[in-house]
């Protein structure tokens, strides 16, 4: 049985937080949850306790790092995987930096975004996840 | 406008027609002879018989001066031939007023040919046709060139202006006393024009050029010309009306020179210092343009690629739709897709208004805030009109700006208030302009629902937008309004204290950067 049970996904686009809802949801097994605002997104992995956060990069008002920051900030182990449409390198260093567990560049087509939902799944379904 | 007389001065002239040089030494010429042909007549009654006093050129000047015309003009021209001409006419110039200054004998008779053309006029003649040689001969000698011609322009200088001055030379026994005024006048004009301003020297490139070089010399040289003009015209009239003796007179020479060199450099010193701030000011305004540029570039890589992405997956997830026969969810995202190519226009369209925003160079005129403020309306009409919303200008007031940026302005604030009002109630919009010490406040509030405090600190970076505007906006006017109001030297600010609505306040200083 899978260790991962739920996933939050934090982008501020509907339409990107469809696809990733979309492709969690194929895994099967995950319960996946969406939030567009950043600020309310901090609040729900705080109470909800998610087991993997996926958190896009560039967000009004708080952005992706300033998420991540304020979460490490607390001592939060959750897992954050960054996916963002930037695959700069600064961006990669400044959010490895910050504490993030993987970053991704938001897919393209469906498949690959598929590819990258089970990859994802799969990987943090094999080990010990942090316990909050 | 420098440059178009540069380029009008400055190039060889093309075979079909004249240059602004060419012309300087046709009139040159025109005039000798007329002022030649009026003196003397030629079988004519001379007009200096009808008209006592009419002015006349000794028909030797007159005759030299036409020689130089032809030889200029001839210099100008590209061929050997041409130059090898002009030098040729020059060299007999110089050997026959060179002749005409060894053998001296005062005139005799009323033939026009008989009378010698004064010293000084025959010296500059002279002078003048070896500058002509040199330069077509030995062009990359031009600061022998130029010294020659300043040495020719500087007697005849002297003359016009003693003669301005003091009615004719003060000294009686100077070989320039008998330099008339319409020869000074045609020798210093050939000399500073024709010859200073020749394309192969290229003083008039630097002089012209628009260069900090160019700005410098053509504010610099008038003025040194004129210093030691001004000091010697004191101390002739001090000579002339108090009989100082030459101890006093020289001291006073010094003093003036001195004091009016100090003042020239001070003067040019704090020119270059101006010139220097507004350097600065454009570099600074350079660095924000390539800040913004860097900021934009990356922005905009990826909210471009968004909507592109999205058109894609949806196109996939409509196929997979279409393969179930599922035709409600294939609807839904046939109209995303719809939606997300409708974005990309619009990204595209904001982005342009920024980056011209931030290219653009200022042009600063009166403008009344309320007719500002009517004309970014007029650009919204129909939304104010559906919304019902209202504009009110608290006070009328002028402020100096762009008017079509200020508008820009205008125009992105009143879209943001539309875009952010409160359903359940009218719109109202309240414009209102304060004059302070340095420039004039304007503030901008709404009854809408205001802005995030998080997201006013990065409100004014582009490509960011508020929770309350996801996926209406583009995210850039903000950004544009602060490079308009950047590039007038003014700052831009959201009021995170007001909590009815929403608040922006611009400052605009009453000397704008232009």
């Amino acid at each position: 049985m899978s260790k991962l049970a739920s996933v939050l996904i934090v982008d501020d686009n509907p339409r990107c937080l469809e696809f990733m809802t979309l492709a969690f949801s194929a895994q099967g097994g995950v319960e996946v949850t969406g939030e567009m605002k950043p600020i309310l997104a901090l609040d729900r992995i705080r109470s909800e306790k998610p087991d993997l956060v996926v958190l896009d990069v560039k967000m009004p008002d708080l952005d992706g790092f300033g998420v991540l920051s304020l979460l490490r900030g607390e001592g939060n182990p959750v897992p954050v995987v960054m996916c963002s449409g930037s695959a700069l390198q600064k961006d990669i260093d400044r959010a490895y930096a910050g504490g993030c567990s993987g970053y991704v560049e938001k897919p393209t087509t469906l498949e690959d975004y598929r590819a990258m939902a089970g990859t994802i799944v799969d990987y943090w379904s094999r080990g010990e996840l942090p316990r909050h | 406008m420098v440059q178009t007389t540069l380029d009008m001065y400055l190039r060889l002239p093309r075979r079909r027609y004249f240059s602004a040089l060419e012309w300087h030494a046709v009139a040159i010429g025109s005039v000798a002879a007329a002022v030649l042909i009026i003196g003397y007549g030629f079988g004519f009654e001379p007009l200096q018989n009808i008209i006592p006093g009419f002015p006349t050129m000794k028909a030797r000047t007159a005759a030299a001066l036409m020689a130089l015309s032809v030889s200029f003009l001839m210099s100008l021209r590209e061929s050997r031939r041409s130059r090898w001409g002009s030098a040729a006419i020059a060299a007999v110039l110089v050997v026959l007023l060179g002749h005409m200054l060894l053998t001296r004998s005062e005139s005799t008779g009323s033939d026009p040919w008989s009378i010698i053309p004064s010293d000084a006029s025959i010296f500059c003649l002279m002078i003048g046709s070896v500058a002509l040689i040199i330069i077509n001969l030995k062009p990359h000698w031009s600061l022998a060139a130029g010294v020659m011609a300043l040495v020719a322009a500087t007697p005849a200088l002297f003359r016009i202006f003693g003669l301005i001055l003091f009615q004719g030379a003060p000294d009686e026994s100077s070989p320039l006393n008998t330099m008339a005024l319409h020869t000074a006048t045609l020798i210093a004009w050939f000399m500073l024009v024709c010859v200073m301003l020749h394309p192969r020297l290229g003083f008039g490139r630097v002089v012209l050029q628009a260069s900090l070089r160019g700005r410098l010399l053509r504010r610099a040289l008038p003025l040194v010309v004129m210093l030691p003009v001004v000091a010697a015209a004191v101390c002739l009239a001090l000579s002339e009306t108090q009989g100082w003796a030459e101890e006093g007179l020289f001291a006073i020479n010094a003093s003036i020179s001195v004091i009016l060199a100090a003042l020239l450099i001070w003067w040019l010193s704090s020119l270059v210092e101006g010139w220097q701030s507004e350097a600065n000011d454009q570099a600074s305004r350079l660095s924000r343009a390539n800040e913004a540029l860097e900021q934009y570039a990356s922005s905009a890589a990826h909210d471009l690629k968004a909507p592109a992405r999205h058109v894609l997956l949806y196109g996939e997830l409509l196929e997979e739709a279409l393969g179930k026969n599922d035709i409600d969810t294939a609807r839904r995202h046939a109209r995303s897709i719809r939606e997300s190519a409708i974005e990309m226009p619009k990204l595209i369209d904001g982005m342009l208004d920024y980056s011209r925003s931030a290219y653009t160079r200022i042009s600063l005129t009166d403008n009344s805030l309320s007719e500002l403020v009517q004309a970014a309306a007029r650009q919204h009409a129909s939304d104010l009109e559906t919304t019902g919303a209202q504009i009110i200008v608290l006070h009328e007031l002028r402020m100096r700006c762009d008017s079509t940026l200020m508008t820009t302005v205008f125009q992105n604030l009143i879209a943001n208030a539309i875009k952010n009002r409160r359903r359940d109630k009218p719109l109202a919009i309240r414009i209102d302009g304060v004059r302070e010490e340095t420039g004039i406040r304007i503030s901008i509030e709404d009854n809408g629902v205001g802005f995030d405090p998080d997201f006013a600190i990065v409100a004014f970076n582009p490509l960011a937008r508020g929770i309350h505007t996801a996926g209406e906006g583009t995210g850039i006017g903000l950004a544009t309004c602060r490079t308009i109001i950047q590039s007038h030297g003014g700052e831009i600010r959201i009021d995170p204290t007001w909590r009815n609505g929403a608040r922006v306040e611009f400052t605009v200083p009453d000397k704008p950067r232009g």
